[in-house]
């Protein structure tokens, strides 16, 4: 049974594991600072 | 593929896609401290443009859940609304964050838009927003008329390249660069948005290929510029394809392998073979009227709301118009008859005489139970709730099946709901004309 689920969303499951990563990836890499935000009148304060 | 739900659930989708627009434009929190008009049109611009940028590619996704909630046409008209919508935000957000960075750092326009598209990822931003500006001149209906539909939808496939390359200085903008969380959140939405792209219009069509090993087993001439196209296949109960549902096609010759048609099953699904009824009305659907027995076909679905699963009442009407007509004679003959029930079918077309289907019709209307009417026009083709309940006087008892022009099937609706049918009573389906 677990095998043939397997053998039918094994893409599914491959591609959910590289959007995940990719995502991850993109999301902890990001730039820490803009350059907008070194100009303090345009220094936006965040929200949660 | 199970059960279906109409247009009438798209207000589910419609209530997240608003709450997530305020979401998304939470990050951008303008303090007291020298924010101005501009700067807070520049952010929120900036963000939901990013936001709506990315629903967009999630619509297009071909992804069932929102398929059936919605519903292919209506999604359609979101679509070409909210891609309207993110041009204007893109551009006005292109436009301030200029005029804000040269007010800001007291230089002129020019170069402050030099130093803006030297922040990071910024010229990857320009790139897209040209690249968006072309694909929304191509969709212009002045200029979709001068090109051919297979050329604009190539041309329309480069958006997602756009929405691509517009991500990279989202990430590292004034309202998300340096918070880590939101930028995890923001990266994951988009990856979740092209895999959903990636799976439902990449994989899930290919694993279908190659499971039912889809090819045309024949072609018959209906009439003139019209063909039913049978395409063979192996186990294609799988797929649970109901009679008034539809699949895309791509049929793999050189000259169609780049466009998929939404064309409706216009016979009862068999267990090795699906039939399409195809009208020339654009260059991909004239090339379909010679397309050779054994060409493999790819084919993404079944989509649709047009079956028996949304039927309420025990008496039906069906109304057709033009190729409207396949999935309704689909319909016509596996719509169950209890014993006293009526179904009937008004169809409108220029010429009994050579209406398509027309003699297979004929057949069908011979069952018990079963009438068929034929709407000619000019005249006795008038489609209105009046002329309706002067040829069915219990109409609003009844469930009314529509599937004709876009503009054909929205006018019906408004006005058999406005006559007093219930709107859980009416399931409807516009086509497209040139493409679809």
């Amino acid at each position: 049974m677990a095998g043939q689920w397997w053998q039918r969303h094994w893409a599914t499951v491959v591609l959910a594991g590289v959007a995940l990563t990719v995502g991850l990836w993109l999301g902890l890499t990001a730039p820490v600072t803009s350059p907008v935000n070194q100009l303090p009148s345009t220094a936006p304060v965040h929200g949660p | 593929m199970s059960a279906d739900r109409g247009p009438g659930n798209a207000a589910l989708p419609q209530a997240l896609i608003v709450l997530g627009a305020v979401v998304a434009v939470w990050p951008v929190r303008p303090s007291a401290t020298g924010i101005t008009g501009d700067v807070v049109i520049a952010h929120v611009s900036g963000m939901l443009a990013g936001y709506g940028a990315v629903v967009l590619v999630a619509l297009m996704s071909r992804w069932p859940v929102i398929e059936r909630a919605v519903g292919a046409d209506e999604l359609a008209r979101w679509h070409a609304r909210g891609g309207r919508l993110v041009m204007a935000l893109i551009v006005t957000h292109a436009c301030a964050a200029v005029v804000v960075w040269a007010r800001l750092r007291g230089i002129d326009a020019g170069s402050a838009l030099i130093e803006v598209v030297r922040m990071p990822g910024v010229a990857a931003a320009v790139v897209a927003l040209v690249l968006l500006l072309a694909v929304a001149g191509t969709s212009i209906r002045r200029a979709r008329r001068r090109i051919r539909y297979e050329t604009w939808h190539g041309i329309h496939l480069v958006s997602y390249l756009a929405v691509a390359a517009g991500f990279v200085h989202q990430l590292a903008g004034p309202d998300l660069a340096g918070h880590r969380a939101v930028q995890v959140g923001w990266s994951l939405l988009y990856t979740a948005a092209f895999a959903l792209v990636v799976h439902y219009r990449l994989l899930v069509p290919l694993r279908t290929a190659m499971r039912h090993r889809l090819r045309v087993a024949d072609v018959v001439e209906e009439g003139a510029g019209t063909v039913s196209i049978t395409v063979g296949g192996s186990r294609l109960h799988e797929l649970r394809a109901q009679p008034g549902q539809y699949f895309r096609w791509r049929f793999l010759t050189p000259d169609t392998w780049l466009s998929a048609h939404p064309f409706s099953l216009s016979a009862p699904p068999a267990h090795d073979s699906f039939r399409l009824t195809v009208s020339a009305r654009g260059d991909g659907t004239h090339a379909l009227q010679s397309i050779e027995p054994g060409t493999r076909v790819v084919a993404e679905g079944p989509y649709g709301i047009l079956t028996e699963r949304r039927r309420t009442r025990r008496d039906v009407v069906l109304i057709a118009g033009g190729v409207g007509i396949a999935p309704m004679r689909a319909l016509f003959e596996t719509l169950a008859i209890p014993p006293g029930g009526d179904v009937l079918l008004l169809y409108r077309t220029a010429d009994p005489e050579h209406a398509l289907l027309g003699d297979e019709l004929d057949r069908l209307a011979q069952r018990a139970g079963a009438r068929l009417h034929y709407l000619t026009q000019p005249g006795g083709g008038e489609l209105t709730a009046a002329s309706l309940l002067g040829r069915v006087p219990d109409l609003v008892t009844r469930d009314v099946f529509i599937c004709g022009p876009p503009a054909m099937t929205r006018t019906l609706m408004a006005d058999l709901t406005r006559a007093g049918l219930p709107r859980a009573h009416l399931h409807a389906e516009g086509y497209h004309s040139g493409s679809h």
